[in-house]
């Protein structure tokens, strides 16, 4: 079995933040999330896509995301999401526990 | 090649399958393969597969805008998707919250008990139907072969309050409520909770079979017979086959062994308990499902005349009102003299004169024998009488834990004459159980 690489080890975790933030800004549906996040992070780095649906519909059934299907810029029909009011109490759950969780990161390997 | 792809889930009422772009014959392939593996409802399954199929055109165009052919292009958008049968895991569990399980669990036990009314419903009118059908057919095809029947077999005892017909069609009709009760329940819980049928199956079998069997065995209280009993014990395996062969994808499929090894148990349970129930014969009393033996020998009956003192309450009970019987634990019968016809030879003799009055245990017979039958004694029968101070013999029985329903005692003693007496009129003594069915199995009467 092939053995995950380090960034995505370190993005798995972190999915759910990178979607909610993007989506903080306006609705958008599964593959311009993942365009979204790869345009804001310069092309570094994109959630996996077998982790981005996934991560979408737990975030839904948790109450964090609605969504609904409607015709998009492009033609046929996406499912576009966006952030509730769960879901930004949520968000900024998340945000206040990454930059600790970063902060801590960086103390210890860049003291 | 490309292909125009289809929703999945083809089988869901009222969804209508869209039209989706063509795509890819891999990228279609491993739709496909996503589908199959996917353990989820159709209308989960509809729309996972069409926000992919968008999803998948939309990677493979814009791959292709870079540079990459079709085939290529393809390859790379399935491989960023990962493998199937893993990405259908995790949209699985990323669908099994907590409230959902419980929401889940919730409508079930709601829809079984909707299920089980149709199911009531739904087993009534068959029967209603198969009734008028097999009265017509005995009516005018089947007659002579009925008549031939009707004058070779047994007459059926329509007076018995526990006729094997009605339990017969009580179980079909609680057996139908069962079914349709238990696969309303796994549908519920699987559609609403999102968790692996298999394991929802699974789980309704069990706790509602346990339950079932329980509440039936410890809880439930009613008027029990043998056939009662077995109609009773219908009910857990018709609702743990209803949730175990509950199929709502074409590729779920419980084992031909499965299905047939439950089947042969619902039907070879009741009948195991049913078997010791029978042969058991006198001992056990209730309605047994064998004629009794022929009358005993002399040696066994132990008077030889008969001074009917008539019962001055037919054997009903005193102070309560005919039919209550079951209420009752204790079943009070007072014989006179003093009601009773005149016999010429004793029309002066007063009950202080007869001598050894008692109520032997094997001086009992199952009606509609009508001779005293030993292997029919009971304990609770055994008892020495003697007249009360208003001159009446008093009758004491405790019907608790007796099963028998329809039997006959015989008071005797011993006259002036030194000949043993029968005492009382041989009149039917109606009793019904009513318990649980463990009361029913624990009565040893």
């Amino acid at each position: 079995m092939r053995r995950p690489s380090i960034r995505t080890q370190l993005l798995k975790g972190t999915t759910p933040l990178l979607v909610l933030t993007v989506l903080r800004d306006g609705e958008l549906y599964g593959y311009e999330i993942a365009q979204r996040i790869r345009d804001r992070s310069g092309g570094a780095f994109a959630p996996s896509e077998g982790s981005l649906y996934p991560t979408l519909h737990a975030l839904e059934a948790e109450g964090a995301l609605q969504a609904e299907w409607r015709i998009s810029d492009k033609g046929p029909k996406r499912r576009y999401y966006r952030v509730t009011g769960s879901g930004g109490a949520m968000l900024a759950e998340h945000d206040k526990a990454w930059a600790e969780f970063s902060i801590g990161v960086q103390a210890v390997v860049r003291p | 090649m490309r292909r125009r792809r289809k929703t999945a889930g083809p089988e869901t009422p009222g969804a209508s399958p869209h039209e989706l772009p063509e795509l890819p014959a891999a990228a279609a392939d491993f739709l496909d393969e996503l589908d199959a593996d996917l353990l989820l409802p159709d209308r989960d399954r509809i729309r996972i597969h069409e926000e992919l199929t968008a999803h998948l055109e939309d990677s493979i165009a814009s791959l292709m805008a870079e540079g990459l052919d079709e085939e290529r292009a393809a390859a790379e958008a399935i491989a960023r998707l990962g493998r199937p049968e893993a990405l259908a895991r995790d949209l699985e569990a990323a669908r099994r919250t907590t409230r959902r399980l419980l929401a889940g669990a919730a409508g079930g036990v709601f829809q079984a008990g909707v299920g089980a009314l149709w199911g009531l419903i739904v087993g009534y009118l068959a029967l209603l139907l198969v009734a008028v059908l097999a009265a017509l057919l005995l009516a005018t095809i089947a007659k002579p072969p009925v008549d031939f029947l009707a004058a070779h077999l047994p007459a059926f005892d329509t007076d018995s309050n526990d006729l094997g017909l009605n339990a017969v069609f009580g179980a079909f009709v609680l057996v139908s409520a069962a079914w349709f009760g238990a696969r309303r329940a796994v549908l519920t819980t699987y559609q609403v909770s999102r968790r692996n049928p298999e394991q929802v199956r699974a789980a309704w079998a069990a706790v509602g079979g346990i339950g079932l069997l329980g509440f039936i065995l410890f809880v439930y209280s009613g008027q029990q017979t043998w056939l009662a009993l077995v109609a009773e014990l219908c009910i857990p395996p018709a609702f743990v086959l209803g949730a175990l062969k509950f199929d709502w994808k074409s590729h779920i499929h419980l084992p031909l062994w499965a299905t047939l090894s439950i089947v042969v148990l619902s039907v070879a349970l009741p009948v195991m308990l049913l078997i010791p129930a029978s042969s058991s014969g006198g001992s056990g009393g209730g309605p047994l499902l064998e004629p009794l033996q022929t009358g005993p020998s002399a040696a066994e009956i132990a008077y030889d005349r008969v001074a009917p003192l008539w019962g001055s309450n037919s054997g009903e009970v005193l102070g309560a009102d005919s039919g209550t019987i079951e209420q009752q634990s204790q079943f009070d019968m007072r014989y006179s003299q003093l009601n009773g016809p005149a016999l010429n030879q004793f029309s002066n003799i007063r009950l202080e004169v007869w001598h050894g009055t008692s109520l032997p245990k094997d001086q009992a017979a199952y009606d509609p024998e009508l001779v005293p039958d030993p292997s029919y004694g009971a304990s609770f029968l055994s008892q020495s009488l003697s007249p009360t101070a208003d001159g009446h013999l008093q009758v004491n029985l405790d019907l608790s834990k007796v099963r028998a329903d329809k039997w006959v005692i015989f008071i005797t003693a011993t006259g002036p004459d030194g000949h043993r007496y029968r005492l009382n009129h041989p009149e039917s003594i109606w009793s019904t159980f009513h318990g649980t069915v463990w009361d029913w199995l624990a009565a040893t009467d």
